[in-house]
């Protein structure tokens, strides 16, 4: 597996980049939500890149439905282990607490699955649920969100973290947008002005 | 020295305070944001103008659009060289957050304005569904009722109709759409004069407006024809003037009923109460000519006796037997007067016989012809059938003879009498419509004439006795009256067709003997009045009766014990040691009657032969009128050879 060198597409803009970037969405409608989503999950499949989704408001039948018009079966995708489909809830939030070393594991380990199981690239797209602002370790999301970006130099996993303005106060959002290198403005990734990165951050 | 990072940052927020739901997360947002501008040692922003809680080293930077102020943005400085290269792009900044804002508060202001409209169009629109909903009903209700008020109408068999005060129709049933020929929707907005002759309109119109102006109903019968099928019906109409909720006069609601059965119901009832009003009547008259029969035979049999045995002890000679003789003549036509009333009460004793009326009616014509005299013609047409009858060959003979008489005097001079047999089947219906006739197979004796004729008066009236139509002395009044009696005596009925100057035809109905019976008829040789030397009982309650009678028998050589009630009748039979043969006997006795005392005496003079006497009827010893095999009777009052001839004829039978 040789990612780091070979540009992927992300499927919702045609600008290249290379595997194990870190992107956010700050999103105010589910459209456009989902839409990203979508876009995410087909380009990876369809470059044979594994694929993770982890999505409360999203369903795995939508889901099946957007790929089969591209001919692409979600079944054999899930079975075949090329695409991974799971509730925010049920992942970040094990027996009620959300704890960042773990998701941090979680997260190195699904990279180096993936290089073990030969793909050529590995992303995940995720949507942050609210209920991190009142779950135990919920007040480590900004620490995990600039860890990961750390965990990602070593585990290139394209990584893509969707927020909802409507549900998140904007202070959150602002420091949302200081963990994250990159984010997506009007449909358009762009360099965050406001990214902070990880070792001045995390000593803040 | 500016970062171009930090007015990148602006910029970034620019864009993203529009995906922000509110002005907190604004400006929560905002505030975060701008904590790491250079210079700047903390933010916070306020929506009071009059906010004075600030140091000194604070910048404030309004957020607002000419004299609108939404609210300032308070930087705390710690380095005000470092912060003044953006205070230029922090209050454009700012402009564009109040744009922002303002935009936002347009946004949401039109939305909720949006809203409202939108929750009032609904509203509205829900108002309307609720009253176009309710409207449906209430139209659905009106077509439901409609259908069942026109499905009303429409099943009503009268004719229903309903015009304007004009006469101009406004609605109508099927059943009036047959009247006119014509569907209601031709029919609407029309008047009578449009379907009907103008002098059939104007009654109609005359008894709307008559309705109209009594302001009640007002009714009529009328004939209509109905032009589809001729069908010509009797109707009973009623108009009733109709009004609005208001009072005011709309027109006028016609009902027509059919009563054409109803009135031949009530016609057909009143002829057949006529009929048994007549039947009735019939049966009480009979009932009186019956009983002053009875009576009167007594009399005449007691002068009679006295005229016979007053001639037979007087020389021929002596000028009184010339009265006597009257006498005797008068009696007898008395005692035939009585005999026919006797016939019309249906109480003449009869021997029924089997007789085929073709050959009957044959053998009488002679006697017929003279009866009517030449100048009448009369016919015969036999039927080509048998017609066989059960009856005492001598009503045959009243009956012929009395019909032709009558038919000849409704002849003037000449003219020409039918006799005519056949036969024919009395169905059910005819029944129905005629009580007098029971179902069954009858041969027919028709008898007409192209005489004067007889008005509907005169029919109702003919088989009265004693009615007549002849001049005084011309008729007794009894010859119809005994036809009566003698056809009903044999089940039978009468049916008269004659209307004045055409004629009369009398349909006399007997019931068919279908039994085949020998036609050889027992030729009974005349005989010269009979002797003999028996003893024979006689009783009888009248003394005058007994008297007579025993001179009679006794003059024939018989030996007569005469009885003048059952008690001696009884003291005689058992003192008597001889044979008595013949037991003579009255028929109503005040102690016994004839046949209980027939039975008595019997038991003591076994063989003993009996013939009972009657003036009047021979109930007691008869069903119906009808002998038993074996008894025998004698109509008083009887003549001295038809008593000894009877007298011989019972001790001669084994």
């Amino acid at each position: 597996m040789s990612q780091s060198n070979k540009s992927i597409s992300l499927g919702f803009t045609n600008e290249p980049f290379l595997p194990g970037v870190h992107i956010c969405q700050i999103f105010s409608s589910d459209d456009e939500r989902q839409e990203l989503l979508l876009k995410f999950i087909l380009s990876g499949l369809q470059s044979k890149e594994r694929t993770c989704c982890f999505s409360d408001n999203t369903t795995k039948q939508a889901i099946g439905e957007f790929l089969g018009n591209y001919g692409i079966s979600h079944n054999d995708a899930i079975e075949s282990g090329a695409l991974t489909l799971a509730g925010t809830r049920d992942i970040y939030f094990e027996n009620d607490r959300f704890e960042p070393e773990r998701m941090l594991s979680l997260l190195a380990s699904y990279y180096n699955d993936s290089v073990t199981e030969g793909y050529p690239a590995a992303r995940v797209i995720g949507e942050m649920a609210t209920e991190i602002q009142h779950v135990s370790g919920g007040n480590r999301l900004m620490e995990y969100e600039s860890k990961v970006s750390i965990l990602l130099r070593d585990h290139p996993v394209t990584a893509v973290c969707q927020y909802d303005a409507r549900s998140f106060d904007g202070a959150m959002i602002m420091d949302v947008l200081k963990v994250h290198p990159l984010m997506i403005v009007r449909g358009s990734v762009v360099h965050n002005p406001f990214y902070i990165r990880p070792e001045e951050f995390l000593t803040q | 020295m500016l970062k171009p990072e930090i007015l990148g940052q602006l910029l970034v927020m620019q864009s993203f305070v529009i995906s922000l739901p509110d002005e907190k997360s604004i400006f929560s947002f905002v505030c975060r944001g701008l904590q790491d501008m250079p210079g700047v040692s903390a933010v916070r922003y306020s929506v009071s103008p009059q906010d004075q809680d600030y140091e000194s080293t604070t910048v404030r930077i309004p957020v607002s659009l000419g004299e609108r102020f939404l609210g300032e943005m308070l930087l705390t400085l710690d380095d005000k060289e470092l912060f003044a290269p953006y205070l230029d792009y922090m209050n454009n900044f700012c402009y564009m957050l109040a744009v922002v804002l303002e935009e936002r508060s347009q946004r949401l202001q039109n939305d909720q304005l949006k809203a409202e409209l939108e929750l009032r169009v609904q509203q509205r629109t829900n108002q309307l569904e609720a009253e176009i909903a309710e409207r449906i009903l209430i139209e659905e209700s009106l077509l439901e009722s409609e259908s069942r008020f026109r499905s009303l109408l429409n099943t009503i068999p009268d004719l229903i109709w309903l015009k304007d005060a004009d006469g101009v129709y406004l609605s109508c049933n099927v059943i009036f759409e047959r009247f006119f020929g014509a569907k209601e929707a031709d029919i609407l907005g029309k008047t009578d004069y449009d379907f009907v002759e103008k002098e059939l309109a104007d009654f109609f119109r005359e008894h709307d407006r008559k309705a109209m102006a009594a302001n009640s109903p007002s009714s009529n019968e009328e004939w209509i024809t109905f032009p589809d099928d001729g069908q010509r019906v009797l109707l009973y109409t009623t108009k009733t003037p109709m009004y609005d909720n208001n009072g005011a006069l709309i027109g006028v609601l016609g009902v027509g009923r059919n009563i054409t059965e109803i009135r031949s119901s009530q016609e057909e009832k009143s002829k057949l109460e006529a009929q048994l009003h007549q039947a009735q009547k019939m049966e009480s008259v009979g009932r009186l000519a019956g009983g002053v029969a009875h009576d009167f035979n007594n009399m005449l049999s007691v002068i009679l006796g006295h005229a016979e045995l007053g001639l037979m002890r007087l020389d021929p000679a002596n000028p009184v037997c010339a009265d006597l003789k009257e006498i005797k003549s008068a009696a007898q036509r008395s005692a035939d007067l009585t005999r026919q009333l006797l016939a019309f009460a249906r109480k003449q004793t009869i021997s029924p016989k089997v007789i085929d009326l073709n050959d009957t009616v044959a053998n009488m014509l002679k006697m017929l012809q003279r009866l009517i005299g030449e100048d009448i013609h009369l016919t015969w047409q036999p039927s080509p059938e048998l017609c066989q009858v059960k009856i005492d060959p001598s009503q045959l003979d009243q009956i012929l003879a009395n019909l032709c008489v009558n038919a000849r005097d409704a002849i003037e001079d000449t003219g020409r009498i039918s006799i005519e047999t056949g036969t024919c089947t009395i169905d059910t219906d005819y029944s129905a419509a005629n009580p007098e006739a029971t179902p069954g197979e009858y041969v027919r004796l028709v008898v007409s004439d192209n005489g004067k004729g007889m008005d509907k008066e005169t029919l109702t009236h003919i088989f009265e006795p004693f009615y007549t139509t002849k001049g005084v002395g011309e008729g007794t009044g009894l010859g119809l009256a005994t036809v009566y009696g003698a056809v009903k005596q044999n089940n039978g009925f009468i049916n008269i067709y004659s209307e004045p100057g055409k004629g009369s035809t009398f349909s006399i109905h007997l019931p068919h003997y279908a039994e085949d019976f020998l036609r050889k008829h027992a030729e009974e040789a005349a005989q010269a009045v009979p002797r003999g030397h028996e003893t024979i009982l006689l009783v009888e309650d009248e003394p005058a009766i007994l008297e007579i009678t025993s001179q009679l028998l006794e003059m024939q050589d018989y030996t007569v014990l005469r009885a003048v009630n059952p008690g001696r009748a009884m003291e005689l039979a058992r003192e008597h040691h001889g044979t008595i043969h013949l037991l003579m006997t009255d028929v109503i006795m005040p102690e016994m009657n004839g046949r209980d005392l027939a039975r008595n005496i019997l038991a003591i003079h076994p063989g003993m032969k009996r013939l009972f006497m009657s003036g009047y009827t021979a109930d007691i010893i008869a069903h119906h009128g009808v002998l038993d095999e074996g008894v025998h009777f004698i109509q008083k009052p009887f003549s001295l050879p038809d008593m000894a001839a009877m007298v011989r004829k019972v001790l001669d039978v084994g």
